[in-house]
């Protein structure tokens, strides 16, 4: 596992845009993920660890909800850095 | 695997006593699961006063938190036999099956062991997985509205089809894996504050994967 950027975790990310897990794991899957509803549930919460391109994914999820309000991607990536 | 998951109901957080599945069958109420059975007295413990904070969330469909301390007016004839059986705090939540009402209980010995936005969220996850194993053993499927939902999915795979696409653009421009285009995706996304559609879009359709950053 790589360095987390700063910025918000995923579980606080997901407090903070009060949206569902529903909600998320339909976003999740649009930007291409491929887990189940509650494998999402467990990543958010910390009940399992997501690898880096998993945990970027479901960042990237929460961050185009707060990108359709203006913000710039509050929660953090993690920062895997080889592909630039 | 139900009794396996209404176990790990112990877990979600400290000082917890003990976890039971509550169903209402026609007018009857029943716990066909428990952890042990400090939580099947204290589920009949409730069937038998004719009401408390389980038999309220599979009724009502709605969370219940239980403070005997507090809330003793709510539940009265619960309130005394949950205080001596030493239950400081409590927490029932709905679960959703086809064709019943049913709540998932856990209880524990210490006040407000579930006010902490983490106990209740964990003890939520557990309630959508029993929900799920419940549908199951029944026999049913959590269909929902089923028409809007497979819109809503089939929405996000067609979205997901474009990142897809530019993630394979970038690929094999560049000799990237997929995790790492996917990377100068959200990258560029940051960079720009823009949506990572609208980078991916950008991607595809200028053909540019070599330029991404």
């Amino acid at each position: 596992m790589t360095a987390t950027e700063s910025g918000l975790s995923l579980e606080a990310g997901m407090r903070l845009s009060g949206m569902s897990f529903a909600e998320l794991w339909l976003r999740h899957i649009a930007v291409s993920g491929a887990i189940g509803e509650m494998e999402l549930e467990a990543y958010v919460l910390g009940l399992l660890i997501p690898d880096d391109y998993q945990h970027n994914l479901i960042a990237q999820a929460l961050n185009e909800y707060f990108i359709e309000l203006g913000q710039n991607h509050p929660v953090a990536y993690r920062d895997t850095a080889t592909a630039g | 695997m139900l009794r396996q998951a209404v176990a790990l109901g112990r877990d979600v957080a400290p000082d917890t006593m003990g976890c039971s599945v509550t169903t209402l069958d026609g007018d009857e109420y029943h716990t066909p699961v428990y952890s042990d059975g400090l939580a099947l007295d204290l589920d009949r413990a409730q069937y038998d006063a004719g009401d408390g904070p389980c038999m309220a969330a599979a009724r009502e469909h709605r969370y219940q938190y239980f403070d005997p301390m507090t809330d003793g007016g709510r539940f009265p004839g619960f309130t005394e036999a949950a205080v001596e059986r030493g239950v400081r705090s409590s927490i029932s939540l709905p679960l959703t099956t086809a064709d019943r009402f049913a709540a998932l209980n856990i209880y524990a010995s210490s006040r407000h062991a579930f006010d902490a936005d983490r106990p209740r969220a964990v003890a939520g996850l557990l309630a959508r997985c029993v929900s799920a194993l419940l549908a199951s053993a029944e026999g049913t499927r959590l269909a929902g509205d089923a028409p809007a939902a497979a819109s809503k999915i089939e929405a996000a795979q067609t979205r997901a089809r474009l990142i897809a696409e530019a993630e394979a653009a970038l690929m094999t421009e560049r000799s990237l894996s997929r995790a790492d285009a996917f990377s100068v995706l959200t990258r560029r996304s940051r960079a720009e504050t823009r949506s990572i559609f609208d980078v991916a879009r950008e991607v595809v359709g200028a053909g540019e994967g070599g330029r991404a950053r």
